[in-house]
């Protein structure tokens, strides 16, 4: 799973921080940029093109689903992950229809969402 | 005159409880674990034994029980003086070794106690 | 929106209705892969490499009828697979055949345009739903998992945190003692001139040093019994105790203290013995504790200590009048380290312990403590004790002391003496404090009874104590009797009966020869 530029958009700092060092420990060749809201991460995403854009459900401003809908309207290509603390079917079905690739639940050790990258690179 | 039999791992405190001993007439016989406390105490045979708890080779503990399993030393009143304990179920001053319960006085330790107990088990020097 | 890519397979042996049924899909502005086969074999074969999404099937081919291929799908496991019948359906049963195998929806021939692409986008869209429901609650379930994980993990973590925190606080509190121990025993060698004399302004200077290191070694034992507090592991052993006495006594300890500072230091004893149920030890240290805190924050004026027997318990208080503590601070009073409000001098401070000490060793007695306090005018500790009552006292300090003998696995032995025929009770109790040398022992005197608690000692131990005890003749006239635990009994009410049933007019020689 070598992505070379992947957005994490989260609004709060430990967890960016955290989420940092998971994907540099997975893949120390991958530059990570943060936003730490909806609308920075999508002019970030415009500005930057990553391959991955991982972004938190609960988001200041513009929310985590509002935020996917319009990354994914912009671009078909880019790969999202949206990533929550609060997981359940209703937040799910709400991801994916705002265009999400993968869902999955923050953890400490990152492991669903190590789990989600490598879901979306397998065919 | 007396004579008593420490026990103890720290040469600093053999030599701090020897001084204050010798200051009041007992005369000090010194061993640095359970092991060489336990062969002393045979030899010897000294009229008390102070003892602390966690030392090398053997146990304070252990050290009292093969005490109390000898003959020729189990008469010998024993005084554990040890950082293990700070206050024991019943006030300060207690370690149950098989069911015998000992006195017991905490480090860091006031002088007047110990010499209190002494001479509450031996009599002055 | 980037989904997965859906696939139709065309299985349709008649040419032009095949190419036709093509050209209508990819009219569709939907965006999908479509294949179409002439026979049911080469659709099959195709099908075990990857299964398509949506199957638009004429119902006569030449090699293989159409139900036979529904039954074929099921067979392979693909029960889901979305499945159109194309046919004229002459035969009158063919629908019902169709539907019976597990088809979705048909197509009549001859095929109308509008009808294929209405049927075909709608089964599009109900597969569209059901596939985004099932990634939904796979996601859901997987997350739910791993939340679990986490939070096993993050338990795990903190338990592991717990039990470091509780090794270090022990391991060096023991670690810290034998050094003190070394320096305080050198200092007060040179202080009491061992080694020379030693002029005046020195031996102040070494007092002071000494006094801190008793302050240190305090500080230590504090730690460790919070420690323990919290742990749940402070045991207390409760017995009936004077608390108007108890209080007289460290009164009288403070005393000099008080004088020092020229404030007047009152416990309130009206001569009459106030019993409680308590840890005698423990209760000293909620005093001591309590009292110490007023001394340091009382300038001037009084210092009050009250203990009032109330119907179902005892009320204790501890009054000052010093500078008070404020409304906003009074909340986090009994926290750990807390140092509300301090300006005090030097060698005057607190672990800020005392009362988080004070707080737990009450409410493991069952008691309850709070405060009241005016900036300026002063403080009062309110708290309270278990009273002792006459019937149930022995019986709790028995419980302890046997709560504690299985604890240790130890034994336990009581002695019961009947004291009413006695001429000279105090001579008797004097010859009872002589006889026992081991301070775990304990003496329960009672109006009529004496009870004789000795932890680790056998049964056959107890008439060598007695006999000490008896001494002179005129123990004669005295009944007694042993239980002990484990050998008669291994609950405080089997022990009890035992007592109450061997103590009545029975010969006390023959009770003790008959149950050795």
């Amino acid at each position: 799973m070598a992505f070379k530029k992947i957005l994490v958009i989260d609004d709060n700092d430990d967890d960016l921080l955290m989420i940092t060092e998971c994907l540099v420990e997975a893949d120390p060749s991958t530059e990570v940029i943060t936003a730490l809201d909806g609308e920075e991460g999508i002019r970030i995403s415009i500005q930057e093109r990553p391959e991955v854009v991982i972004i938190d459900t609960t988001l200041p401003g513009i929310d985590g689903f509002e935020t996917c809908r319009r990354i994914r309207s912009g671009d078909a290509e880019v790969m999202i992950i949206v990533m929550t603390g609060q997981v359940n079917a209703v937040n799910a079905g709400k991801a994916r229809e705002a265009g999400t690739d993968e869902y999955c639940v923050k953890t400490s050790d990152c492991e669903d969402l190590l789990n989600a990258l490598r879901d979306v690179t397998s065919p | 005159m007396k004579r008593i039999l420490v026990v103890d791992d720290e040469p600093d405190v053999i030599d701090l409880v020897k001084n204050r001993l010798e200051a009041n007439r007992y005369k000090v016989i010194s061993a640095t674990d359970g092991d060489e406390g336990l062969i002393k105490a045979q030899k010897e045979k000294p009229d008390l034994v102070i003892m602390d708890i966690l030392m090398p080779n053997m146990m304070g503990g252990e050290a009292v029980r093969q005490l109390r399993s000898d003959e020729s030393t189990k008469h010998i009143p024993i005084i554990f003086l040890t950082a293990v304990t700070s206050r024991t179920p019943n006030g300060d001053g207690g370690v149950n070794v098989d069911g015998q319960f000992y006195t017991a006085l905490p480090k860091p330790f006031k002088p007047e106690k110990l010499l209190f107990e002494i001479k509450r088990l031996i009599g002055d020097g | 929106m980037k989904q997965t890519k859906y696939t139709i397979f065309i299985i349709e042996n008649n040419v032009s209705d095949r190419q036709f049924l093509k050209k209508i899909l990819v009219e569709m502005e939907y965006d999908f892969a479509i294949k179409d086969f002439a026979t049911g074999k080469e659709a099959m074969s195709e099908m075990n490499i990857r299964p398509p999404d949506l199957v638009l099937l004429n119902l006569y081919l030449p090699d293989q009828d159409g139900f036979f291929l529904l039954e074929s799908f099921h067979q392979k496991g693909l029960v889901d697979l979305p499945v159109l019948l194309v046919s004229s359906f002459d035969k009158e049963d063919d629908k019902k055949k169709g539907f019976d195998r597990g088809a979705i929806d048909f197509i009549n021939k001859p095929i109308v345009l509008e009808d294929v692409k209405a049927r075909v986008a709608c089964q599009l869209r109900f597969k569209r739903m059901m596939d985004d429901q099932k990634w939904a609650n796979q996601k859901t379930n997987e997350g739910i998992k791993m939340l679990y994980k986490e939070l096993e993990n993050q338990n795990k973590k903190l338990l592991q945190l717990d039990h470091l925190k509780d090794d270090f606080v022990g391991s060096v509190s023991h670690e810290l003692r034998t050094p003190l121990a070394i320096m305080r025993e050198s200092i007060s060698q040179i202080r009491d001139e061992l080694f020379g004399e030693v002029p005046d302004q020195q031996k102040r200077y070494l007092d002071k040093a000494l006094i801190n290191m008793d302050r240190l070694r305090n500080i230590i034992d504090n730690l460790l019994d919070i420690s323990k507090i919290e742990k749940g592991k402070l045991e207390i052993y409760k017995e009936k105790v004077d608390l108007n006495k108890l209080v007289e006594e460290i009164v009288s300890d403070f005393a000099v203290k008080a004088k020092a500072k020229g404030l007047i230091l009152e416990g309130a004893v009206h001569g009459t013995a106030v019993y409680a149920l308590v840890d005698p030890e423990k209760t000293i240290q909620v005093f001591n504790n309590l009292i110490g805190n007023a001394l340091k924050f009382t300038e001037k004026g009084s210092i009050e200590i009250t203990v009032q027997e109330e119907e179902d318990f005892i009320q204790c208080k501890v009054k000052d009048t010093g500078k008070g503590i404020a409304q906003k601070d009074l909340h986090k009073l009994f926290d750990k380290f807390q140092q509300v409000g301090r300006k005090h001098g030097p060698g005057e401070k607190g672990t800020g312990l005392g009362l988080a000490i004070a707080k737990g060793i009450i409410e493991l007695h069952g008691g309850n403590i709070h405060v009241e306090s005016t900036e300026g005018e002063g403080t009062a500790f309110f708290f309270s004790f278990q009273k002792y009552i006459e019937e149930s006292g022995s019986c709790m300090s028995f419980r302890s002391a046997l709560i504690s003998a299985i604890k240790q696995f130890n034994q336990l032995s009581v002695i019961k003496v009947d004291i009413r025929n006695l001429k000279d009770v105090d001579a008797f109790k004097g010859r009872i404090t002589k006889s026992l040398f081991r301070k775990s022992d304990r003496v329960i005197i009672e109006e009529q009874h004496v009870f004789i608690l000795l932890p680790d000692t056998e049964k056959e131990m107890c008439s060598v104590v007695l006999s000490r005890i008896k001494g002179s003749h005129d123990a004669d006239s005295l009944g007694e009797c042993i239980v002990s635990f484990p050998i008669d009994g291994l609950t405080c009410d089997e022990l009890i009966n035992g007592l109450e049933r061997t103590i009545e007019g029975e010969n006390h020689e023959k009770n003790i020869s008959g149950r050795r």
